[in-house]
């Protein structure tokens, strides 16, 4: 029999904010957290906007790769969050990520082309090992149980969150540690502006005037445990995860069907895994980067999956606040998802302001609040690897 | 009883492809390295397999290999579940090159997609037809096992009803350098490939199975991420979960599989190996295959292999990476 998954803990740190209070805050202002590049030279980038993390301090984390300093900072607020020092016996961890320790091994790599052999000792490159994350949240928190380290690029950390809580359902386990964190680093924003898909401006996911994506950085973790054990401890529950779809479009390596094919699979299969009727699902939170093609797509997606309900379900995107937080996009999204359920409040989609005719959908420009008895988080991947979660409102 | 069956295999190895994969015939290279010369362009869209990195194109023909005859208007739903162990660098080295000799603007936007992880899964959907789920994930030096374990649990939950699962890795020479200088000493001989099985979910066998999976496991025993920890603790939990998941006594293990990454490894392998399976073969895929991410997919492809051609009857692998991970599968004959 299946059991329900609780979400009892989350933490988060992007470029909005530090912790869940700030970038909930921050997120119902509108504001937008995309800036020029600093952390390393921009050179001759078509476009230097990014969307870097606000400074913070996590003690203990001298050795460790950016990204994984991030996944510890927003772990623990989590894991605070549920009221647990240490991950209880047995439980899991299910990290997603895009290029994990990337900008400490191309720099080392850099400097080794610059004839400076393995300066930085191998331990540099090893950090490059997406799963080394899993391990550093592994022994600094306890768990004993299954590890999971997807590299699903942008629908990374969907998967892990819903193959967490598949975990949590199918019984392999009570408790998990899920989410992910990404750092800007040179090839992916050297790599997307290559690409010619990134704003000069700013990220306007499903505006008319919408220029393309900015990438971010940051890190986002929920705690799910069964409901069963959520319940019986007395653990505050921020929300329920009902189930997860997953779909690939096999069309094209970089570019989404045009009709979001796989996007709706993905979309049905969730509600479907989910049991959650159309007519019961109040709030999308889309993968919308802000890009002409890929916001339209998945628009098509969107609208064909809710049919009649198009006018009267909001869809929002994040990204134009945050930036594309790449393998930890999902993750964060699942945040804010949570927290809309938890507020019962629909947050603005920051950067939207005039609709694009090709894109009809309901695309809240300030807070809205509003009787949230579902949420779903869609994330879309290069390669076509679509990832939808759905959560219910805590009972 | 819905079970989830073994219905293909495929390989891509040190040999050549299939079978050969494992027969590896060049002792004067560095590494056991996949040949040169393969047919594995060879039936694909040329335009579609120009960028394709060495990973992407040796996971697409295993997978291929591995789904065989299956009508491509069947494979709608299935899924792709792979492991990644060092992961495709050489497009990611050729970018951050460009970086250094000529600027951001000089990077070559073909070969971008290439340097994300999910590459050589997501070219394996779009060149097989594979609509279902698309999973990469990395397991560090278990990653074949880790694939297969992702893989069973999803079809159990019905998120796919097929899929093809395994696991690549691609050496390169900067990546043996630094294996060479930081590795393990005395460690198998590095290698590269691809090997897959195709799963399916099912009431009764699939015609043409070749085993099925009657248990699957993974656990942690948290150690530095650099290190393999403590075998001694790490296989009895593990293999005790396995067998009473797949319902198994030890003594009915026909092909025991395990970690000899490292010398101190084989050594804690051996004497768990001897002391809890004594009479079950202990195979030396990775001395066989190389040492690489993929050489516990290249074990799972073995064991089913041998389970068809009634070698043996049930297979164990229990799968251990550095930080501490533990994974583990049961196959046996139907």
């Amino acid at each position: 029999m299946r059991r329900r998954v609780a979400v009892t803990g989350a933490g988060v740190l992007c470029a909005l904010g530090d912790g869940c209070d700030a970038v909930w805050k921050n997120l119902l202002t509108g504001t937008c957290g995309v800036k020029p590049l600093t952390r390393f030279p921009a050179g001759d980038m078509r476009s230097p906007m990014c969307a870097e993390v606000v400074p913070f301090q996590e003690p203990g984390c001298e050795k460790m790769g950016f990204a994984d300093t991030l996944a510890v900072h927003a772990a623990r607020e989590a894991l605070e969050g549920a009221g647990l020092n240490r991950l209880p016996p047995g439980s899991g961890i299910a990290i997603g990520t895009g290029v994990s320790g990337l900008p400490e091994s191309e720099v080392a790599y850099l400097d080794h082309l610059g004839g400076a052999l393995l300066a930085r000792g191998a331990r540099t490159f090893t950090k490059h090992l997406p799963a080394t994350a899993a391990d550093l949240l592994a022994a600094r928190f306890g768990a004993d149980g299954p590890l999971l380290s997807v590299v699903n690029a942008c629908s990374s950390s969907t998967v892990a969150i819903g193959q967490a809580g598949e975990w949590i359902a199918s019984g392999e386990c009570d408790c998990v540690l899920a989410g992910a964190s990404d750092a800007l680093s040179r090839l992916t924003l050297g790599g997307f502006n290559i690409l010619r898909v990134v704003s000069r401006d700013r990220p306007r996911p499903f505006d008319k005037n919408r220029s393309g994506m900015v990438i971010g950085e940051g890190g986002a973790f929920v705690v799910l445990e069964s409901l069963d054990r959520a319940l019986s401890r007395g653990a505050n529950i921020l929300a329920t995860l009902e189930g997860m779809g997953l779909s690939c479009d096999a069309h094209h390596a970089t570019a989404p069907d045009a009709e979001g094919k796989g996007a709706l699979a993905a979309l049905r299969q969730c509600l479907e895994k989910s049991g959650v009727p159309l007519a019961e699902l109040d709030h999308i939170n889309a993968h919308g980067t802000g890009t002409g093609p890929n916001d339209r797509a998945e628009g098509a997606a969107i609208r064909t999956f809710l049919g009649e309900l198009v006018g009267e379900v909001p869809v929002i995107s994040v990204k134009g606040a945050m930036g594309h937080c790449l393998g930890a996009a999902g993750a964060l999204e699942a945040v804010v998802s949570i927290l809309s359920l938890h507020h019962q409040t629909v947050p603005p989609s920051v950067g939207f302001e005039e609709p694009d005719p090709d894109i009809p959908l309901r695309v809240p420009r300030e807070p809205t609040p509003m009787p949230l008895r579902t949420a779903l988080s869609l994330s879309l991947a290069f390669g076509g690897n679509n990832a939808a979660i759905c959560f219910r409102r805590a009972p | 009883m819905r079970g989830i069956f073994v219905t293909g295999s495929g390989a891509v190895g040190p040999g050549g492809l299939g079978a050969h994969a494992f027969e590896w015939r060049t002792p004067d290279q560095p590494w056991k390295n996949v040949p040169d010369g393969l047919p594995l362009k060879e039936g694909l869209p040329p335009a579609a397999v120009r960028w394709l990195d060495a990973s992407s194109l040796w996971f697409v023909n295993a997978a291929r290999q591995a789904i065989g005859e299956v009508p491509p208007d069947t494979r709608s739903d299935a899924g792709v579940v792979t492991g990644l162990g060092w992961g495709s660098n050489p497009p990611v080295h050729s970018l951050i090159r460009s970086v250094h000799e000529g600027g951001f603007s000089s990077m070559n936007p073909g070969l971008f997609p290439f340097s994300v992880g999910n590459g050589p899964a997501a070219q394996t959907g779009l060149l097989l037809g594979l609509r279902g789920p698309n999973l990469t994930l990395n397991g560090k030096e278990a990653s074949g096992v880790a694939a297969l374990v992702e893989a069973a649990r999803l079809l159990d939950s019905g998120h796919m009803g097929r899929c093809v699962a395994g696991a690549v890795d691609h050496i390169f020479p900067f990546l043996y350098g630094l294996l060479r200088r930081y590795g393990a000493p005395g460690h198998p001989m590095y290698g590269e490939g691809a090997y897959a099985l195709a799963l399916a979910a099912a009431e009764t066998p699939p015609p043409g199975s070749l085993a099925r999976l009657s248990g699957w496991a993974s656990l942690t025993v948290p150690v530095p991420p650099h290190r393999f920890g403590e075998a001694a603790e790490s296989l009895p939990r593990l293999a005790h979960r396995l067998l009473e998941r797949a319902g198994w006594d030890s003594d009915s293990v026909d092909l025991l599989f395990l970690p000899g990454d490292t010398p101190a490894l084989r050594g804690a392998s051996e004497a768990f190996g001897s002391r809890s399976f004594p009479t079950a073969g202990r195979p030396a895929f990775q001395t066989d295959t190389g040492l690489c991410g993929a050489s516990w997919a290249a074990a799972a492809v073995g064991a089913s292999l041998n389970i068809r051609e009634a070698k043996v009857r049930r297979a164990l692998l229990l799968a251990l990476s550095t930080g501490g991970s533990a994974y583990g599968l049961a196959i046996e004959a139907i």
